[in-house]
């Protein structure tokens, strides 16, 4: 094979296929062969499924054979977080309650639309337990780690996702964010992280967490690979299928890029500030907005997940309150006796919250934020210091991603590098909702002239 | 609201409400979650917003 397969992107393999110079059942089998090697290190997998993988593979080689076009995805290696539905497996959610839930008949929407397109779904991926967790931790099947530095957390939920692309196991993972599960876990791990606008992606054949909040999204190392599936898991919703990958070379040029003021400049580490500044630079703005009252508008979605989030396992906390992880349980038993009229204040506060932020796209096409206010904490690390006082890491990984999801806005995450820095930390590049284009055009530009990068952990290239 | 024997009162008479084994968990950590949780409805609970103020969530019959 003499394709490069750990540092080709999404779109070469596929090419490799479709010419005929790479053989998906290649491609895969070295697949295969990677996440034997390294999963164990890293805890990303909980579920394999060589058997489907290579049938596909071998499915996709014999359409080529007979001149058939293989798709815009032949060949290509990705991987979902558990919580996606993946036909005869168990859509454990990271939970050990799942255990005994029958096996999902269906595969969920995009991953249809994935497979149908070409890719090759390796497996199923850890996750925090119900997705309620920014450390990538999980007390059944293990934490998640960082495949930069295993010493430290991925992040999470999409826990097992940020490690499988960081470590090369797969080029796209699909994850979930409904506070910052992508944003969190792609920050700590180096990746390009799209969050896209509340409703965009089907979740047909997701396990819920907040049906307020949940969005389905994805992980990968560059932004044309997030483009190039973005485009092809959009669909089975009401809104109409936009496109992206024709767009990227449009840009930054002519964009107008603010800073995210006042509460996204404080509570965090000076590299927080020191990532967006840089990207700042990069794009020539020292602009700033102000989304007011962003403390309120995380606080409200603080209460909307507990409460939901509670709502949604309240049997499984009756029947079987001790096979929760402890810290996921006394979270949900707290959520479940939140009183109505917090909850009628928090998503009357939500609108509220949109239309200033719709006020302020009315003056910007696009506002940068730190993603999360550090690197990446040990594995296991329970508190650190945030200005000046100590803080718990599970409830902070998320203080500035909790603010925009509240409200729908897409976001790339993109990885920021400093030099003698082991550990990368990301940037959101954040949009007006429906303007998934604008968000990935400036990831795309910002990659392609070397600001940002997501190499594959050097233990693993 | 957020002293101890509120959130300790909070926590029981809704537990006996809504049928929750909360002798399951650690009862610190329930009443440190309901600490949360009662500054965060603090926060939102204060901050001014007209009675004719729509819910973001949509009905579409």
């Amino acid at each position: 094979m003499r394709l490069d397969l750990v540092q080709a992107s999404a779109r070469e393999i596929a090419a490799s296929v479709a010419s005929g110079e790479t053989r998906a059942s290649e491609i895969t089998d070295s697949s295969l062969a990677r996440v034997s090697a390294h999963d164990p290190k890293l805890k990303a997998f909980t579920y394999v499924t060589a058997e489907r993988a290579r049938a596909k593979a071998a499915a996709i080689d014999a359409e080529r054979k007979a001149g058939r076009a293989p798709g815009p995805l032949a060949g290509v290696p990705f991987a979902a977080k558990n919580l996606y539905d993946v036909a005869g497996l168990v859509t454990q959610a990271g939970a050990l309650i799942t255990d005994d839930d029958p096996p999902a008949k269906a595969d969920a929407f995009v991953i249809r639309q994935l497979e149908a397109a070409g890719a090759i779904l390796l497996g199923a991926l850890n996750m925090d337990e119900f997705a309620y967790g920014f450390t990538g931790e999980n007390i059944h099947r293990g934490n998640s780690l960082n495949p930069h530095d295993p010493r430290h957390m991925t992040g999470g939920s999409s826990g097992g996702s940020a490690a499988a692309v960081a470590s090369g196991m797969v080029k796209v993972a699909l994850g979930s964010d409904t506070n910052g599960s992508i944003r969190v876990p792609a920050s700590l791990c180096g990746l390009f992280g799209l969050k896209p606008t509340f409703g965009r992606l089907s979740r047909e054949g997701l396990c819920p967490f907040v049906a307020s909040l949940d969005h389905a999204g994805l992980l990968a190392r560059s932004a044309g690979d997030l483009a190039l599936f973005y485009d092809i898991m959009q669909g089975g919703t009401h809104r109409a299928a936009e496109p992206v990958c024709a767009l990227l070379e449009e840009g930054a040029k002519g964009l107008r890029i603010a800073i995210a003021g006042d509460y996204f400049r404080r509570g965090g580490k000076p590299e927080a500030f020191a990532a967006v500044d840089r990207i700042a630079a990069a794009l020539g703005t020292k602009r700033e907005a102000i989304l007011p009252s962003a403390d309120v508008a995380r606080a409200a979605a603080y209460l909307i997940t507990a409460a939901e989030g509670a709502a949604l396992h309240l049997e499984r906390l009756r029947e079987r309150p001790k096979d929760f992880d402890p810290a996921v349980r006394d979270r949900l038993f707290a959520g479940a006796m939140i009183p109505a009229q917090a909850m009628v204040k928090a998503q009357k506060f939500r609108r509220w919250f949109r239309d200033q932020a719709r006020a302020i796209f009315a003056e910007f096409d696009l506002i940068l934020a730190p993603a999360t206010p550090c690197r990446a904490p040990l594995s296991g690390q329970k508190l650190m210091e945030l200005d000046g006082a100590e803080v718990s890491v599970r409830a902070n990984l998320g203080i500035y991603t909790q603010p925009i999801s509240f409200i729908g806005l897409p976001v790339v995450t993109v990885p920021v590098w400093t030099e003698g820095e082991r550990l990368p930390i990301g940037v959101q590049v954040i949009g007006p909702a429906w303007r998934e284009d604008l968000v990935l055009r400036v990831a795309y530009d910002l990659e392609k002239r070397g600001v940002v990068q997501a190499p594959v952990a050097s233990a693993f290239a | 609201m957020d002293n101890e024997a509120t959130l300790t009162a909070w926590c029981e008479a809704m537990a006996s409400l809504i049928d929750l084994p909360i002798e399951a968990g650690e009862r610190a950590e329930i009443i440190a979650g309901l600490r949360v949780i009662a500054q965060q409805m603090k926060l939102v609970g204060g901050f001014p917003l007209d009675d004719r103020a729509e819910p973001a969530p949509q009905f579409e019959p």
